[in-house]
């Protein structure tokens, strides 16, 4: 079983119900009906945390590990590191019956085991939390948007996406460059040609 | 374009089929380029044209992506939804379904029914685009620009019904008319009339034809919405803050004018009471939000007792 205690608080509130019950080590998670089932995520830097698994299936890399029997001893994810594993972690917490994931996991469903991951509306505090989620700094965000991609989670990748995408809203070309930190591989005249070719968007 | 630049990468590259110069290899530096294919297209799919563009001249893996067929079909069809009328998913990749339809439907000046094949190719030409599985771009962009070539003449007529600086009503409503007539949508008026370098009143133009012929409904009106099922409600929310949005986010939401109207005194009881000369000063987002009583008399025009209605811009400085 896992440490957790590095997690946030928040992973901690899900071990409660299946303790060390709900795992035996010889059986795959996924085919263990009732009581909620954890498992355990190790970041590159050696942190663990524990996860509800119907949570983590929120993204597919997780989800096909899983399947594939990886999910009795800690998960490695060595290009994840604990403060971003962190924040997704709780990001798959408060995105439980997102619809965003959750259409695609009840087509998956298996033995009613997804029965109460009904998917809901992202309410207003989900919402707020996604904002507050992303109000991080530009590396911080760029580290978010590799794992989305990393661990395929389609919320965490609308929220981050997002969040990207507003931030170079209304930027100019240079503010832009600087932002994504891009190295201009464009010749003088093919950018002023660029340019000219853009007027219409600016006039 | 750069025509002197053979090497130029094509512009409708595959994200997936071709990996990014990545600059180096670190993993973690912190450059969106250390991001990968998917995830810059997720983040290139939330933009609007405006950004789209200035991102693409960032680098040449951008512009590669940026110029990606499914974002501009996305956009085309979000801007002019009648462009759609099929999933933009199917439209890319196809040729069009036929020639009657390559301008959108609100790109058609009027009279609908005449939308023949000769007529459509009269009024659009620039529409006349084929094969639409690759000109997606030029399709959005020679839209655009008829659009812009329309609403110039009703900028125009503006303009030359502007004298002293005042508008008359009338004249004002007409402007609406014509901009109605043209089928202008939400992302038309804010980029053509919601702009810094027009008048306040074209942007005051703008804003009322959001309000009253787009009915994109504004926060003062929300209540009267209670009754309606939930969904709807929270729909006309996110409506008011687009109209906003579009204020704010254009920089003349401050800018104010002044309506002046002129009214003839009721008769009450066999008197008639003396005539009202009224006048407001508001800005456009007070106009937007607060100000209904504003809003109904322009929208109403001279009509019965109110005999005249000006609008004078109010010029910053000046009281």
């Amino acid at each position: 079983m896992s440490s957790g205690d590095s997690g946030p608080s928040s992973s901690k509130q899900l071990v409660q119900q299946p303790a060390a019950a709900g795992r035996s080590p010889n059986q795959p998670p996924l085919l263990g009906a009732g009581g909620r089932k954890v498992i355990v995520l190790k970041s590159g830097d050696e942190e663990e945390f524990e996860v509800d698994l119907l949570d983590a299936m929120q993204s597919r890399t997780l989800r096909r590990a899983i399947e594939d029997g990886c999910g009795d001893g800690p998960m490695p994810l060595p290009n994840l590191t604990g403060p971003v594993l962190a924040k997704v972690v709780e990001l798959f917490r408060r995105h439980r019956g997102d619809p965003r994931w959750a259409d695609e996991l009840q087509e998956t469903e298996k033995e009613g085991m997804f029965k109460d991951y009904a998917p809901q509306k992202p309410t207003a505090e989900v919402k707020g939390f996604d904002r507050e989620f992303v109000s991080v700094d530009r590396d911080a965000l760029f580290d978010l948007l590799r794992a989305a991609n990393f661990l395929e989670a389609p919320g965490l990748l609308d929220v981050t996406c997002d969040a990207a995408a507003d931030a170079v809203m209304n930027m100019t070309v240079e503010e832009v460059r600087e932002y994504f930190g891009l190295v201009n591989d464009y010749t003088p005249e093919e950018e002023a040609a660029l340019r000219k070719q853009h007027e219409w968007a600016f006039q | 374009m750069a025509a002197s630049a053979p090497p130029q990468p094509p512009p409708p590259l595959s994200p997936s089929s071709q990996p990014p110069p990545k600059p180096s290899s670190i993993p973690h530096e912190p450059s969106l380029d250390s991001v990968p294919d998917d995830v810059a297209l997720g983040v290139a799919a939330l933009l609007g044209p405006g950004d789209l563009c200035s991102l693409e001249s960032c680098s040449r893996f951008w512009r590669g992506l940026c110029s990606t067929d499914c974002l501009w079909a996305v956009l085309s069809v979000r801007r002019w939804p009648s462009v759609g009328t099929l999933s933009p998913q199917s439209l890319v990749g196809r040729p069009w379904p036929s020639l009657g339809s390559p301008a959108p439907r609100s790109l058609v000046d009027e009279g609908e029914g005449s939308s023949s094949d000769s007529a459509s190719a009269d009024r659009t030409p620039s529409f006349a685009f084929r094969p639409p599985a690759q000109g997606w771009k030029s399709f959005y962009i020679s839209c655009h620009q008829e659009m812009a070539a329309r609403v110039t003449k009703v900028i125009k007529f503006v303009k030359q019904c502007t004298q002293n600086d005042s508008l008359e009503v009338g004249d004002y409503l007409k402007a609406l008319a014509a901009l109605h007539t043209l089928d202008l949508g939400y992302d038309d008026v804010k980029f053509f009339l919601l702009t810094v370098k027009h008048s306040v009143l074209l942007n005051l133009i703008g804003l009322h034809y959001m309000i009253f012929y787009l009915r994109i409904p504004v926060v003062a009106n929300a209540e009267s919405l209670i009754w309606w099922v939930e969904g709807w409600i929270a729909i006309s929310r996110a409506q008011d803050i687009k109209v906003i949005r579009a204020l704010r986010s254009s920089d003349v939401s401050g800018r104010q004018v002044c309506v002046k109207w002129f009214k003839l005194g009721r008769w009450f009881y066999g008197f008639r009471l003396p005539d009202e000369s009224l006048y407001r000063r508001i800005s456009l987002m007070e106009f937007a939000t607060s100000d209904k009583e504003v809003r109904n008399i322009l929208n109403r025009g001279a009509i019965h007792e109110v005999l005249r209605v000006q609008i004078i811009p109010v010029i910053p400085g000046t009281s």
